[in-house]
């Protein structure tokens, strides 16, 4: 897996970090001095860029972490073996009723869930079938998808 | 959707709203009157309220990123959204739904 330092998204980010943070902190001492002077409405100010500087950073930080992550990366080796399973699609109720105890049926919910800019999943296990994906991430949206499925009325 | 990203996605709107209204006051109403009416007392207070709130509303939409993981446009469109006037209201609609559409929807 390539660092995640070093791609085109990542520099550019580093580029802003290095412009921003600097900035920031001048345009807070040149506050603190016009503050100083008696500008009372400065020290607002003085206080909030070094706050900038910080959130920046932390943005920086985030969204460098969080690489995009390409579908080839996602879709588990079983289902690129069948890519007939991988549809695409706003419904995922043949996913989920044709999927659940099938691995085409889970590919496609997690490439539907990619799509959909899938949230951050909260797993809900009475058993666990995805103990053994080499992917965690990729389980706990597994055992979401099945949560789901198991609390949906059937159709 | 979890009960705390619904608390997260309710800060970050009650803090979005502050946010925009405050800035339209101080664009709408105390800057003329600092800059036509050479009244600048208002202008000062306000702005600071709206720096103030700003930061906490910074903080909430943080809150809120670290839950739905925000991209890079999303992240630039909350910062934006403090600084230009009625930009808050209609950046805070759409995320609104964005976090709807994640977590009410099974796809």
């Amino acid at each position: 897996m390539r660092s995640i330092w070093w791609s085109r998204r990542a520099i550019t980010l580093h580029v802003a970090l290095v412009v921003a943070v600097p900035l920031f902190l001048t345009l807070g001492t040149w506050q603190l001095g016009r503050a100083l002077q008696g500008n009372l409405l400065s020290w607002a100010y003085t206080f909030e860029w070094p706050f900038f500087a910080g959130y920046a950073t932390w943005m920086w930080w985030r969204l460098v972490h969080e690489e995009t992550a390409t579908v080839a990366d996602l879709v588990p080796a079983s289902a690129r073996r069948s890519p007939g399973a991988l549809l695409v699609g706003d419904e995922l109720d043949a996913a989920g009723e044709g999927g659940a105890t099938s691995e085409g049926g889970h590919a496609t919910g997690e490439v539907a869930g990619v799509m959909a800019g899938g949230p951050g999943p909260v797993p809900r296990t009475d058993f666990d079938p995805f103990d053994d994906e080499a992917d965690p991430e990729l389980a706990a949206y597994n055992r979401y998808l099945t949560g789901l499925h198991a609390e949906r009325p059937e159709r | 959707m979890p009960l705390e990203t619904r608390r997260a996605l309710r800060r970050y709107q009650i803090m979005s709203f502050l946010v925009g209204v405050m800035l339209l006051v101080l664009v709408g109403v105390a800057m003329p009157l600092q800059f036509v009416a050479h009244r600048p007392t208002m202008a000062t207070i306000v702005a600071q309220v709206h720096g103030g709130l700003y930061i906490v509303y910074l903080l909430t939409a943080a809150d809120l990123a670290r839950r739905a993981r925000f991209g890079l446009g999303e992240m630039v469109a909350v910062v934006c959204a403090g600084l230009l006037p009625f930009l808050a209201f209609y950046v805070e609609w759409r995320m609104t739904r964005r976090i709807h559409r994640e977590w009410e929807s099974p796809s």
